[in-house]
């Protein structure tokens, strides 16, 4: 008698939290419509651009921004992460006790739903972008490595930006607005992975921190990927980076969850 | 730290449990004066506990609101950690939470669902068969039994969110017991459910017990629970424990009678009612009256004669009832600060 | 009347002894209300961070940060007054709780509308006035143009509260609608900016389709003085008939109503 392993847990879990969310596609419809912040930026700068001297600004003219801006929407949808909430829900509502009583760290099923809810999201993003880049003339990179690139770039983002998201979220044991910090959170990728503009639009100090953060990998570089204004160069570095940076979320999440549980024991649910 | 006995399937000495408890006084002007500055005070809510259990004995835990119960029942599960003491369950020690203890253990707590909400039961149960590594064969033997047991046909394909309450609880059972743990915590399984579901919920802890050789630690409201699955009861009141013996011995204990109902087809006073029994209340064509056990049948005959009775009903004094009884309670009491400190 | 005013001050008063019940939450809220100020005025430093960049649609620095002023502002009676109410409507709906409320002697709509109020958003309400008096502080703004626009500031308010209200109401038939605050928050995002700064086609889409033109650029312009006639007349009448059309579209909903089973 052959005992299942972690690999079949990992399949059983990926597959219903799959069908799960395919109960959900018309709300991941509307999650997808709700960042909006990129194509709000892309509308202003495009206007911007068409009034400009030349048309351009910064080398950048209408169809350019549509291209970069577009690209950013397209990879900021895949890095998209709720977990914090689901966790800060969890512990208040104690929920989260009949989930500790699993021998498996509640993580993962976290995680997986994540992954399945990409998987529900790919199609009618796809058909978005699609619309978009014909209504906004948007042109993306006709390099093959650049697609696989950006992708793998965005899936370590992704985790990346789970796991410290996650971290976030536990905060809910010692606090109450541990939501409030997720949303600030969010603003400091926003801003430094490039939702706003470009990064080099930024002064120069900006960027400078910039580069500190793992934010502009996970982000604006996949996004100037499929602009096809990164090369493969670019790509390798940013994966190094975020592989080194996946190493420290990785053991500030376990950091935090063992605190947490330690706390939740004394004080209960 | 005393050895535990190798033979004890929960082994408790002197657990001790304390939370400090933040205050307010009621109004608006409680709000601002808490905003400002904390009032708390430290609760024992376990003060210490001791008692061993065999493998395979039911026991029933019996205690007012807030008297400790479930704060046991979470230590005990791992959930909380003792601030004093000793617990050991299976032979570990519930506060490391090692996935072979968890293995071993369940902890049902009346309606906190571990079921996918929108999916269907069946995709639960794969997903625990996935999370406790359960092998196919003994999957399915499972599944077989449960399904006899509890009835689940034509249930498991629903989605969680169409099942009936009852259903739900026995789809809540079912998962809960899929890795057939041995060591069984179950807090209020008949909560806020109906007699004949409160039955099979009953039927199936028994027959899971027989089967498996399990050791339950049961809570409940229903004193029906308690006399059919329990042959022993532990009694906890304000964080200590005031009574562990033979249901027998606790029952013959209570000076408690058992309640008939009646429904009448025509008004009597209270005043007709009390040669048949104590504590009469009358409420317009419906009545109610405690009677000794021993002439239960006696007195409803007589009433049943000499009255207008549309229906008539026996019931066992709740547990409450008897605790107050017993132990001569006042409904709940609140444990007694110890220390007072600000925050 | 005054039946109702007394009804606001005691609900004012419960939903403030709930929140102060959870003073850490103050640090949260501040940090949200900062973040979005954040978001707003990011959005504008960066695109007059350009060299050469003097206006954005026609507009200066300091008139765009008057609209981005209305925005936080709008953003603060969004967070304190309507979004804590409507988002217990499709709650209400689903644990059957909506027929207490249907029961009760009051007007229904009120008793949805003002039941709550989240304080802890206040900040946001006093980050836009303090944005709007520092922006306008050094336009030349006239008493009139004050007027006016606090006037068709009033208006905007209708229009939003209008629609949230009829979003929130679709959910008496269409149970899972915790989401449509979603959709109204994203094409409100636009109004950070005037509408001019965006091309025709999504001008027009923000002006007729989602009247947010009227929420923020409107009555930014009327304190600038730039506004016309036309334009500030609109406003109050597309007020108007959003409420009208809004109060029919609940009293349906209401009449169709059957209470959830379970």
């Amino acid at each position: 008698m052959s005992r299942p392993g972690p690999l079949n847990t990992a399949r059983v879990l990926f597959a219903t939290r799959l069908a799960e969310m395919a109960e959900y596609r018309a709300e991941v419809v509307i999650w997808m419509l709700s960042g909006t912040l990129s194509l709000v930026m892309m509308l202003v700068w495009m206007a911007q651009a068409q009034g400009a001297p030349g048309g351009q600004i910064r080398g950048y003219d209408a169809a350019g921004f549509a291209t970069y801006f577009l690209s950013t929407w397209l990879v900021s949808q895949l890095l998209v992460v709720w977990v914090a909430w689901e966790l800060d829900f969890e512990i208040r509502q104690g929920t989260l006790s009949a989930k500790l009583l699993r021998p498996l760290d509640p993580m993962w099923t976290h995680y997986a739903s994540h992954v399945a809810e990409r998987l529900v999201r790919i199609v009618p993003m796809l058909v978005l972008v699609t619309i978009f880049a014909l209504l906004s003339g948007a042109r993306f990179t006709t390099q093959w490595w650049a697609y696989p690139a950006a992708l793998g770039l965005a899936a370590l983002g992704f985790t990346a930006r789970f796991l410290y998201e996650y971290a976030i979220g536990l905060l809910a044991f010692w606090t109450e607005s541990s939501t409030s910090f997720q949303e600030l959170a969010w603003l400091v990728y926003a801003a430094l992975g490039g939702m706003f503009a470009p990064l080099n639009f930024y002064p120069a100090w900006v960027q400078s921190v910039a580069v500190w953060t793992p934010f502009p990998y996970m982000l604006g570089l996949p996004a100037q990927l499929l602009a096809g204004k990164a090369g493969p160069k670019d790509a390798l570095r940013g994966a190094l980076i975020m592989l080194g940076w996946l190493v420290v979320f990785w053991f500030l999440r376990l950091a935090v969850w063992r605190a947490g549980l330690k706390k939740y024991g004394a004080v209960g649910a | 730290m005393t050895p535990s006995p190798p033979d004890a399937a929960v082994h408790v000495r002197d657990l001790r449990k304390a939370y400090a408890v933040h205050e307010k006084e009621p109004g608006f002007l409680g709000s601002v004066r808490s905003f400002v500055s904390r009032q708390t005070r430290l609760v024992e809510a376990v003060r210490g506990v001791s008692f061993d259990l065999h493998p395979g004995e039911i026991v029933g835990f019996l205690g007012p609101n807030g008297a400790g119960k479930t704060t046991t029942l979470k230590m005990l599960s791992g959930l909380l950690h003792p601030s004093g003491g000793e617990a050991r369950v299976a032979g570990f020690e519930p506060r490391r939470r090692e996935a072979a203890f968890l293995r071993q253990i369940t902890l049902v707590m009346g309606q906190k669902q571990q079921l996918i909400w929108d999916l269907p039961a069946l995709d639960s149960f794969l997903v625990n068969q996935a999370i406790y590594e359960i092998p196919d064969d003994q999957y399915r033997a499972t599944m077989r039994e449960y399904t006899d047991v509890l009835g689940l046909d034509g249930i498991l394909k629903k989605q969680v969110r169409k099942l009936s309450l009852g259903e739900r609880m026995k789809c809540e059972l079912a998962a809960a017991l899929l890795h057939r743990p041995r060591v069984l915590f179950l807090d209020e399984p008949t909560i806020g459910l109906d007699v004949n579901m409160q039955e099979s919920v009953r039927a199936f802890v028994r027959d899971y017990n027989e089967r498996h050789g399990a050791t339950v630690i049961l809570t409940s409201h229903y004193m029906a629970d308690v006399t059919a699955l329990a042959r022993r009861i532990l009694v906890i009141d304000q964080g200590a424990l005031v009574f562990d013996g033979d249901l027998g011995s606790l029952a013959g204990q209570a000076r408690a009678g058992k309640t008939i109902r009646l429904q009448l087809r025509s008004p009597v006073t209270a005043q007709a009612l009390a040669g048949y029994g104590q504590d009469v209340s009358v409420d317009g064509l419906s009545a109610q009256l405690s009677v000794p056990r021993a002439q239960v049948s006696e007195r409803a005959a007589r009433l049943l004669a000499d009255l207008d009775v549309a229906d008539l009903t026996v019931e066992d004094p709740s547990i409450e009832a008897v605790m107050a009884d017993l132990f001569g309670h006042r409904t709940p009491p609140a444990p007694a600060p110890t220390t007072l400190e600000r925050a | 009347m005054t039946r109702y005013l007394r009804l606001l001050r005691i609900f004012t008063g419960a939903t403030l002894s709930a929140q102060l019940e959870y003073r850490a939450n103050f640090v949260g809220a501040l940090l949200a209300s900062l973040g979005a100020v954040g978001v707003a005025l990011l959005g504008l430093g960066i695109v007059f961070g350009q060299p050469g960049m003097s206006s954005v649609g026609g507009w200066s620095f300091r008139e765009a940060l008057l609209v981005t002023g209305f925005f936080m502002l709008t953003e603060g009676v969004i967070n304190v007054f309507i979004e804590p109410n409507m988002s217990k409507i499709a709650d209400a709906i689903r644990t059957g709780s909506m027929d207490f409320t249907l029961l009760k002697p009051i007007d229904a709509q009120f008793g949805v509308s003002t039941r709550y109020l989240n304080v802890l958003r206040v900040p946001d309400l006093l980050i836009g006035l303090g944005l709007i008096t520092s922006a306008a502080s050094g336009l030349s703004v006239t008493l009139l143009g004050v007027l006016g626009a606090a006037l068709l500031y009033a208006s905007a308010v209708v229009i939003v509260y209008c629609i949230w209200l009829a979003l929130s109401t679709t959910a008496f038939w269409f149970v899972k609608t915790q989401n449509v605050a979603e959709l109204f928050n994203s094409v409100f995002g636009a109004a950070r900016f005037p509408v001019s700064a965006f091309p025709l086609p999504v001008r027009a889409f923000l002006t007729f389709v989602v009247p947010v033109a009227f929420i923020t650029t409107v009555p930014a312009q009327a304190m600038t003085g730039q506004l016309a006639w036309g334009v500030a007349l609109a406003s109050p009448v597309v007020a108007a008939a959003l409420f009208v059309a809004t109060r029919l579209f609940w009293l349906r909903a209401v009449g169709s109503y059957t209470s959830a089973s379970s």
